[in-house]
C-alpha cells in the first residue's frame, strides 16, 4: 500500500502538450479511476505513473519517493492491460511467476507465491495451459494474478475489461473489487466506461484534453457535476441540456425560462445578482417525471417509448424540436404522439454558465471546478 | 476454370524453376554423352563418375568444410549482432532511423566496388586465404539486410509485452532475451535461413581473397572447367553436392520460415 501523489504533471509529445499539469492526491489503500473519452490522457497519464512514459514537468511521488526517473520496475507498481500482454511462449506458470524469477526468488518461495495467487483468482486449474488456450476472462485473470504475485504498492489498470463481453465484464468487476477489498492496496484504474468507474472507484478523476475536470466520490460527480463535461458524461444515459434564458431575478433567487421550459425560479445564492442573461439547464432522465399534459413545466410530444419491463425510456420533443428523454419507474403507459408534460424537482436539476460552469445554490457550500 | 488456370501457372513456374536444377542433378548421374543426346533421353544409365571425379581430381572435402566453417560462423555472428541490433533500433526512437539509412546505403555499394579496397587490406594485415577474413566479409554484407529484416518483426510485436516485462523487473537484455526474441524467434529463423544462402552461395569474395587453403566449395567447382573442356558430370555432382546443405538447411528450419514469413499476418 502507498499514496500517489502527482504535482503539476505534464506530457508532451513534441509541441503538443496532452497532459497539461495534473496535481492530484490518490492515498493509501485508495481505489481511483480515471474517466474520460477517447484521447483524453488518461492511459498515458497511467502509463507515466508506471514509469512507461516519461513526465515531461512535474513531480510523481509514490510513497513519498520522487519516481520521476525511476525505472518502472522499482516503482513498486504492477500494471494489468487491456490487451493482457501475457507471454505467449510461456505457460501461465511462468507467465505469473516471471517477475519473481527475475527478481531471483528461490524456487520453492515462487512457486508458493505463484499458487497462492492462484489460489485467490481460482485459476490453479489453469496453471499448465499456454495463454492461447485460455478465454478472455481466464486471461485477464492470469494478467491479475501476474500483477498481484509481485505484492506490488501501487496497482494500475489499463482498460482492463474493456476486451470482455458484456457478461464477463460483470464478472470481473466484481472480481476485481473484491480484489481491492482483500488486498487493500492502492489501485488505479482507467477506463471509459463510467459504469466501471461509478461502480469500482472511491474517487473518480475525469480528465478531458489532458487536463482534470473534477475528482470527487462517484455520487458527488453525479449529483454535483462541476461543469457541463461531467455532467454530460457522468451518468447513463447523458444528462438532458436545455438552452435557458435568465428573465428576471430577485434577492438570492433567479427566474429561468424559455420556449421549451416555463418559468421557473431557482436559488442560487450570492450569485443570482451577477447571473448571465443565458444558461443551460441540465436534467438528468431519470430527474424528469411525466404529468399530464398543461399541468408541467416542459410541454412534450412522445415520440419513442421503450418498455424495459422495471422502467420505460421515454424520448419526447419540446416545442422547439429539441428532444429529451425521461426514464419512468415501471410501464408508463404511454404511445408515440401522446401530448404529455415534463415536470422535475429543482433540488435535482442544475444551471450552467457559458463557459459551462455549474452555478452553485445558496444551500451548498462545496463541490465546483477543482 | 479459374483453378485451371491458376494449376498451369502452377506447373509452369515450377518447372522454371526446377528444371535448370533437375537438369544438373541428372547431369550428375549420368555420363556426359548421355547428357548431351538429341532426342534427350528419358532412360539412362547411371553413373557415379562424376562424384569419384569430384574427389579425385580435388580436395573437395576440405572445400566443402571450408565453405561449411565459414557459413555457420558467418550465420552466428551475423544474426548474434543483428537481432540485439534491430532490437535497439526498435526501441531507441531517437537517431535510430538515421542509422538505419545508412546501414541501408552502406548495403547499396556493389560489392565488386570493394573487391580490391578488400584485396588490399587483407595483404596489409596477411589475412588473404584464411577464415577470418571471409567470415569478416561475409558477415559486413549480410548485417545490413539481417538488421533491416529482424527489425521488421520485432516491430511486429504488440508493444505491450515489452512495457508487461519491463514492468516485471526485466532489463532490456532481459526483454530481448526472455520476450522479444523467442517470440520472434520464427522471424530470426528465417532471416538466418536468408544469411545461410547468402554466405554459403558467396563467390566474389571467395575467388579473390582465398587460394587453396581457405578456398570454398563455389570457388572449387571452377576448377572442373579445364582447358580440354568442361566436365559436366563432374561440375554437376559438384553443384548438386553443393546446393544439398542449403536445401538440408532450408527444410530443417522451414517451419520456422513459413513461422516467421507469416508473422504478424494473422493476429
Amino acid at each position: 500500500m502507498a499514496d500517489v501523489q502527482l504535482k503539476e504533471i505534464a506530457k508532451s509529445f513534441g509541441t503538443v502538450e496532452v497532459i497539461k499539469g495534473i496535481d492530484l492526491e490518490i492515498g493509501h489503500g485508495e481505489f481511483v479511476v480515471f474517466v474520460g473519452p477517447s484521447g483524453c490522457g488518461k492511459s498515458t497519464l497511467l502509463r507515466m505513473i508506471a514509469g512507461l512514459e516519461d513526465i515531461s514537468r512535474g513531480e510523481l511521488r509514490i510513497d513519498g519517493r520522487l519516481c520521476n526517473d525511476i525505472a518502472p520496475r522499482d516503482r513498486g507498481i504492477a500494471m494489468v492491460f487491456q490487451s493482457y500482454a501475457l507471454y505467449p511462449h510461456m505457460s501461465v506458470y511462468d507467465n505469473v511467476g516471471f517477475s519473481l524469477k527475475l527478481a531471483r526468488v528461490p524456487r520453492e518461495e515462487r512457486d508458493a507465491k505463484v499458487r497462492d495467487a492462484a489460489r485467490i483468482l481460482q485459476m490453479e486449474h489453469l496453471l499448465d495451459r499456454r495463454p492461447a488456450q485460455l478465454s478472455g476472462g481466464q486471461r485477464q485473470r492470469v494478467a491479475i494474478g501476474r500483477a498481484i504475485v509481485r505484492h506490488p504498492k501501487v496497482f494500475l489498470f489499463d482498460e482492463p475489461l474493456s476486451n470482455l463481453d458484456a457478461a464477463l465484464r460483470v464478472d470481473m468487476r466484481m472480481e476485481i473489487a473484491r480484489l481491492h477489498q482483500e488486498l487493500g492496496a492502492t489501485m488505479v484504474y482507467v477506463t471509459h466506461d463510467q459504469v466501471e468507474a461509478m461502480t469500482l472507484a472511491d474517487k473518480i478523476v475525469v480528465l478531458d484534453h489532458g487536463e482534470v475536470q473534477q475528482v470527487g466520490a462517484p455520487l458527488e460527480l453525479y449529483h454535483r457535476p462541476a461543469n457541463l463535461f461531467v455532467a454530460g458524461f457522468i451518468g447513463s444515459p447523458k444528462m438532458n441540456l436545455l438552452p435557458v434564458n435568465v428573465t428576471g431575478s430577485r434577492g438570492r433567487s433567479i427566474q429561468i425560462g424559455s420556449v421549451d421550459v416555463m418559468a421557473t425560479p431557482f436559488d442560487i445564492g450570492a450569485a443570482a445578482a451577477g447571473a448571465p442573461k443565458e444558461l443551460v439547464l441540465g436534467i438528468r432522465p431519470h430527474s424528469l417525471r411525466v404529468v399530464a399534459a398543461g399541468a408541467a413545466k416542459i410541454p412534450a410530444e412522445v415520440k419513442l417509448v421503450e418498455h424495459l419491463g422495471n422502467e420505460t425510456v421515454i424520448k419526447a420533443q419540446l416545442a422547439s424540436g429539441a428532444a429529451v428523454l425521461a426514464i419512468v419507474a415501471g410501464d408508463a403507459g404511454l404511445k408515440p404522439g401522446e401530448k404529455v408534460g415534463l415536470t422535475f424537482d429543482r433540488a435535482e436539476a442544475h444551471l450552467f454558465d457559458a463557459a459551462g460552469r455549474r452555478l452553485l445554490r445558496s444551500s451548498e457550500t462545496a463541490g465546483g471546478r477543482r | 476454370m479459374r483453378k485451371f488456370l491458376c494449376l498451369v501457372a502452377v506447373v509452369v513456374l515450377v518447372f522454371v524453376y526446377l528444371f535448370p536444377y533437375t537438369w544438373m542433378v541428372l547431369s550428375a548421374f549420368r555420363y556426359p554423352a548421355d547428357t548431351f543426346a538429341i532426342p534427350p533421353k528419358l532412360f539412362f544409365e547411371i553413373s557415379f563418375d562424376g562424384f569419384r571425379n569430384v574427389f579425385r581430381q580435388s580436395v573437395f572435402g576440405l572445400y566443402l568444410m571450408n565453405s561449411l566453417i565459414i557459413t555457420l560462423f558467418s550465420v552466428a555472428i551475423t544474426m548474434l549482432v543483428a537481432t540485439p541490433a534491430a532490437y535497439a533500433l526498435v526501441r531507441i526512437s531517437r537517431g535510430g532511423t538515421a542509422f538505419l539509412l545508412t546501414v541501408l546505403i552502406a548495403r547499396m555499394i556493389p560489392a565488386i566496388a570493394l573487391v580490391v579496397p578488400i584485396y588490399i587490406i587483407g595483404n596489409l594485415t596477411r589475412q588473404l586465404d584464411t577464415y577470418q577474413i571471409m567470415i569478416v566479409v561475409t558477415v559486413a554484407f549480410n548485417l545490413p539486410f539481417a538488421i533491416w529484416m529482424v527489425r521488421g518483426f520485432f516491430l511486429d510485436l504488440p508493444a505491450n509485452l515489452v512495457d508487461a516485462a519491463r514492468i516485471d523487473g526485466a532489463s532490456e537484455w532481459q526483454v530481448l532475451t526472455q520476450v522479444a526474441a523467442p517470440l520472434a524467434r520464427g522471424g530470426i529463423f528465417a532471416t538466418s535461413v536468408f544469411v545461410f544462402v547468402g554466405a554459403w552461395n558467396e563467390f566474389l569474395f571467395a575467388l579473390i581473397l582465398t587460394s587453396g587453403r581457405t578456398t570454398t566449395a563455389t570457388v572449387a567447382l571452377l576448377s572442373f572447367r579445364t582447358s580440354q573442356g568442361i566436365e559436366w558430370d563432374t561440375i554437376s555432382a559438384g553443384a548438386f553436392m553443393v546446393s544439398l546443405p542449403v536445401i538440408v538447411f532450408a527444410f530443417i528450419m522451414q517451419r520456422y520460415l513459413v513461422e516467421g514469413l507469416t508473422m504478424g499476418a494473422v493476429k
